[in-house]
């Protein structure tokens, strides 16, 4: 692993963005039980042990309760700060 | 004194209800289906709009104590409505009292699992980011 880095994380800019999506769509889905957000979880799940194990193997001392319990922080304050986001006023003529 | 509704009063609201329900079964009312048939459609709708409140409330925080609260409400008003129907599915399943006790249980294990992964965060709320696990300005 470690592609898509170069943004100084062992979770790249990209990766966190994915995660970001899933987890909306998990998390608050409109639906719980609906397929689209059982496949959204399942997927966050995977993306977060596959990272987990990359950040392990870059020497982070976490276990994987912890990790993922950071990952959760990270994507409900980048959703949180994205509602909280005065609307942008679309561009005059 | 704000005006608004709380998850809280919906939680209040919906015991309510349910009270209604059990009380006109134990009383053998209603003799006509459409009106227990409508209760449960309410109990339904109770229990929907319950789980989307919690949605609105969660998506606009990040304080972990707060997420706990929002999503044991939620599943304490699915788990009343559960514990009130168990006894009851099989007596008027004409009335889609089995389908209202499945839908309860689905979205009580929806909210107690949110419930239950932000209590586990609670674990980590104090603890900082390791510098090198994000990318920068995320």
């Amino acid at each position: 692993m470690g592609e898509g880095r170069g943004s100084g994380g062992i979770i790249s800019h990209e990766q966190l963005n994915q995660l970001v999506v899933l987890f909306d769509r998990s998390e608050y889905a409109q639906e719980p039980d609906s397929r689209e957000a059982k496949e959204a979880e399942s997927e966050f799940n995977g993306l977060v042990d596959q990272l987990y194990q990359n950040a392990i193997e870059n020497g982070l001392a976490l276990t994987p309760a912890g990790f993922k319990a950071l990952v959760r922080r990270r994507c409900q304050a980048r959703i949180v700060a994205d509602i909280k986001k005065p609307p942008t006023m679309p561009p005059t003529a | 004194m704000s005006q608004s509704i709380t998850l809280q009063d919906l939680a209040t609201l919906t015991n309510q209800e349910i009270e209604q329900v059990v009380a006109n079964l134990k009383r053998g009312e209603p003799a006509a289906g459409d009106t227990f048939e409508r209760e449960v459609r309410s109990l339904e709708s109770g229990i929907i709009s319950a789980y989307k409140i919690a949605v609105y409330l969660a998506k606009r925080t990040t304080d972990l104590k707060e997420l706990c609260e929002i999503w044991k409400t939620a599943s304490e008003i699915c788990e009343s409505i559960l514990k009130a129907m168990k006894s009851l599915k099989e007596s008027r399943p004409e009335c889609g009292m089995s389908q209202l006790y499945d839908l309860a249980l689905d979205y009580r294990n929806a909210t107690f699992k949110r419930y239950q992964l932000n209590l586990e965060g609670l674990e980590w709320e104090k603890a900082e980011d390791p510098a090198e696990l994000f990318p920068t300005s995320s």
